[in-house]
């Protein structure tokens, strides 16, 4: 067994039509076991299938009423002593919801449910309006519904086989006319006014499409596997649902979907800056070095972390200073979260560029940090940008002193290029050198590590480099301040750091590690590298002899230390004293180390 | 100068093939810096001249003469000289139209923080002994020391600095015959010295310079700039008492490969043969800084 299996029954894998407690119909059960008791509430099960609730809810005293459009079905519920009608799919809307109001007649509504129904209309939208109508006017009962779940890994990856085996029941039962993901279901819903309010999906690690056992996608051992359940697993957390399971009700909220038309057009970059709202001469600095960008096309999140307000004010006057040109399209937002992730994951969740790049609120970006992230991203969409970044010694300077620093030189100390076994050893890109993109780092669900202390934007950027790659420009387009005191650097004890790193590397190594074309001969190549600088022998093995030869020589040293003590502390060195002495005198008159030791 | 609490400012800037795009943008910041000193009282004006060889549109004119003044400045105003005259000539033709009691020269590839021209102005007016006040620039800055406390350096650059109109007309400006283009704001920055006034560095002013870096993090130098620095090199040594680094710059030019280099001794030796050269200045050396083959001794 690889996982959690919702139904270990041994029932054909193809058939889930029958009832069982770990199918889809033993969870709308249990959902309607959960909700608010109704007195004499009747469940009202439309396009009931095989009437497969009927029994169970009739055991737990919940009436049931059934609503179907087959004629075989009904007469066969009917027969069970169930009370079922036949509806008429033809009918007027309007005439459909006098039939089912007739049917409910004066009875109290528990529950309406619909389960694999709407999978089995062409319409789905239309029929759900038919409900609502229902639902308004019988006092707005949750309507529980059950759907397959069509992005089920084992689909997904058969998919990438081309595969796509019908069956006569399952997840691509061969009467299923409409396919639901769970995004399409939830739209669907929220479109009519609807929101979930409770939920018991069926999760299968092995569903009913799990076959052929030897396709490698299916695998629970093959590196392509392992990949790519990863990869499901990062788009969201139901990649191992094979049946939704939900309850939905009219939400009181309004509907606010997001048209691109209300906001106006994404800009191409969003820039974070995250900020603690105490620098505010080099907060300026930064805001200018972006106002002054050839290249407009982007906002700003001003992320201040920190828990007082009035430092959030104190940001939003800063702003208010500058063009408003450039002030309105920078969004200030207080993060009251501790620690300096949760301003990145705010600015992840609130980007509305298409791409997303960060600041510090002591780094300044060159004129055209923006402009060469657009060429590069125009060349290659989807991928991380990565330019250069100019490294700024710079010198604290007290409060009395103009300025908040003095900079005492330039240097160019990272990587030219991005090459990823580099940047899995020590990272070469500081946070400000490059972008990504939005939608894509969203839908693989990467996201800043909120364990991490330190180096949070090196793992974050190898979880993109990795999924994405990147494109890269020789320009520097920015300058990062390497202060001489007080930085993370030495601020943080070292070990932290090696924690940190290890870390990053160990999640890294649970999972296969994709890598970039070229890499194959790149790998060779720095193997055969390592084994030509020490041949016939291990780097442990190496370390091992250099460090027994030091403390050879170490012996060796404090040996003759212990001869030259001996003789100083011997009679005849010190009655030799004054004969050595003139010695020396006479060496130095004659510039000469030769002098025989009769001279005297 | 009598004690005036926000006197006028005007900036000023000259443009050369400047697309209308740029000197939008430098306008709006010069309008936000403008802000906190006209909320003083004082009075901030544009005026932007141009050495193009042809003007900007009629269109383009208007509009930004009327939206600088929509953007809160007391004045914007275009003037073309219909010659180059080169960034010295042309800051010296601008100043004639202006009427500010502070004179800000500004680069037109700059952006000015928000509280740059009120750090600069009130540094002038805390001292009368300080004869200009200059911008730390980003994302480069240059490299020449100044005092922590004091600010006091060897010259200020012409990129992004502020002069009392009093101290630019007393040294009648930029020498513009001599440095059209390069180490004219050398050249000045020494004139003001040798009147017995002091230049600053104000880090707390800040301009955004757009400057380029190769690939080796190196600042990028046009043909021109070369050449011009190099010839304004020679000048100054001239002109500064300083004949021995003269003959020494000299040798290094000949010897140099750099076509630029050549070009710019060419130039020298003939304005030399024809005696057309800056009369040295007395007691230059009291005031003029050659240290290290620079103007002045640079902290990295």
């Amino acid at each position: 067994m690889h996982g959690t299996d919702s139904d270990p029954s041994g029932s054909d894998r193809h058939d889930t039509s029958a009832f069982s407690w770990r199918g889809p119909y033993g969870h709308v059960v249990r959902l309607i076991e959960r909700l608010a008791p109704v007195e004499d509430g009747i469940v009202l099960d439309i396009g009931f299938g095989g009437g497969q609730l009927a029994a169970p809810l009739t055991e737990r005293g919940i009436p049931y009423v059934g609503c179907q459009f087959t004629p075989a079905t009904v007469a066969s519920l009917v027969a069970h002593q169930h009370e079922a009608h036949k509806m008429d799919a033809s009918l007027p809307q309007v005439d459909l919801i006098g039939a089912f109001e007739q049917i409910i007649g004066e009875r109290p509504v528990l529950a309406i449910t619909l389960t694999d129904f709407i999978d089995h209309v062409d319409d789905p939208a239309a029929m759900l309006a038919t409900v609502r109508e229902i639902v308004e006017r019988v006092g707005n009962p949750p309507v529980i519904v059950s759907v397959p779940n069509v992005a089920h890994y084992d689909v997904a990856a058969k998919l990438l086989s081309g595969r796509w085996d019908v069956t006569p029941t399952g997840l691509l039962g061969d009467s299923r006319v409409t396919q639901f993901t769970e995004r399409r279901m939830l739209d669907l819903f929220a479109d009519l006014g609807w929101g979930e309010t409770d939920r018991d999906d069926v999760t299968r690690s092995e569903s009913d499409q799990a076959f052929p056992e030897e396709l490698p996608v299916l695998s629970w051992n093959t590196p392509v596997a392992q990949f790519l359940r990863q990869v499901r697993d990062t788009a969201d957390d139901v990649g191992t649902v094979s049946h939704f399971v939900r309850a939905f009700e009219p939400t009181r909220l309004a509907i606010a979907t997001a048209h691109e038309d209300e906001e106006g057009p994404r800009p191409f970059l969003s820039v974070g800056v995250r900020t603690q709202g105490r620098r505010p001469k080099l907060l300026i600095e930064t805001l200018t070095s972006l106002a002054a960008q050839t290249d407009q096309d982007f906002e700003v999140l001003l992320m201040v972390n920190a828990r007082q307000a009035e430092l959030a004010d104190g940001v939003q006057d800063v702003v208010a200073l500058f063009d408003g040109s450039f002030a309105e399209r920078v969004r200030v937002i207080l993060v009251e979260e501790a620690g300096r992730v949760a301003p990145l994951n705010t600015a992840l969740d609130l980007a509305r560029g298409h791409y997303l790049a960060f600041l510090d609120d002591d780094d300044v970006a060159f004129g055209h940090w923006v402009e060469e992230f657009h060429r590069l991203l125009t060349l290659r969409p989807g991928s991380v940008a990565r330019c250069l970044t100019m490294q700024q010694g710079v010198d604290r300077v007290d409060d009395e002193t103009p300025g908040s620093y003095r900079t005492c030189s330039y240097d160019v100390n990272w990587s030219k290029e991005f090459n990823l076994a580099e940047h899995l050893a020590n990272n070469q890109s500081p946070f400000c050198s490059f972008a990504v993109p939005v939608d894509a780092v969203r839908a693989l669900g990467i996201r800043f590590s909120t364990d991490l202390q330190v180096v949070e934007d090196w793992e974050f950027l190898l979880r993109c480099a990795i999924q994405l790659g990147v494109v890269g420009s020789p320009e520097y387009t920015t300058s990062y301040r390497w202060w001489s005191s007080g930085n993370s650097l030495n601020t943080i004890p070292p070990e932290v750091w090696d924690t940190c790193r290890r870390v990053i590397l160990e999640r890294l190594d649970r999972r296969p590690l994709l890598l970039p074309p070229g890499s194959a001969s790149a790998l060779a190549d720095l193997w055969n590298r390592s084994q030509a600088v020490l041949p016939d022998t291990s780097m442990g093995h190496r370390v091992a002899e250099l460090e027994a030869a030091v403390a050879d020589q170490a012996e060796r040293l404090r040996q003759y230390q212990q001869i030259i003590e001996e003789y100083e502390r011997s009679t005849s060195w010190k009655v030799t004293r004054p004969l050595r002495a003139a010695t020396e005198r006479i060496r130095e008159r004659r510039g000469r180390s030769d002098v025989p030791d009769d001279a005297a | 100068m009598p004690a005036v609490s926000a006197p006028s400012i005007s900036v000023q800037t000259v443009l050369y093939g400047t697309p209308v795009d740029q000197i939008w943008q430098l306008m709006r910041s010069v309008a936000a810096a403008a802000r906190p000193w006209t909320e003083k009282g004082g009075r901030v004006d544009f005026v932007f001249g141009d050495s193009s060889p042809s003007p900007l549109a009629d269109e383009d004119v208007q509009a930004l003469e009327q939206g600088g003044r929509d953007l809160g400045l007391a004045d914007s105003s275009y003037v073309f000289f219909d010659a180059n005259l080169g960034s010295g000539g042309g800051h010296n033709r601008v100043a004639e139209h202006s009427t500010g009691e502070l004179i800000f020269v500004l680069n037109p590839d700059c952006y000015l923080a928000p509280t740059a021209i009120q750090v600069l102005a009130e540094t002038l007016l805390s001292d009368e002994s300080i004869g200009a006040a200059e911008a730390r620039q980003l994302p480069m800055e240059h490299p020449k020391d100044y005092d922590p406390t004091t600010g006091d350096t060897s010259w200020v650059s012409g990129a992004c600095f502020m002069t009392p109109r009093r101290v630019f007309n007393e040294v009648n400006g930029f020498d513009a015959e001599f440095f059209p283009l390069y180490c004219d704001d050398v050249d000045y920055s020494w004139r003001v010295r040798a009147t017995g006034h002091r230049l600053v560095h104000m880090p707390d002013a800040v301009a955004f310079h757009d400057k380029r870096v190769n690939a080796t993090g190196n600042m990028i130098a046009s043909d021109t700039e070369v050449e011009s620095g190099a010839l304004a090199r020679l000048f100054l040594c001239r002109r500064w008492g300083r004949p021995d680094i003269l003959d020494e710059t000299k040798v290094a030019l000949r010897a140099s490969d750099h076509p630029a280099h050549g070009r710019a001794l060419s130039a020298y030796l003939k304005r030399e043969a024809s005696g057309n050269l800056p009369a040295p200045i007395l007691r230059a050396r009291d005031v003029a800084e050659f240290t290290e083959g620079n103007y002045a001794r640079h902290r990295f």
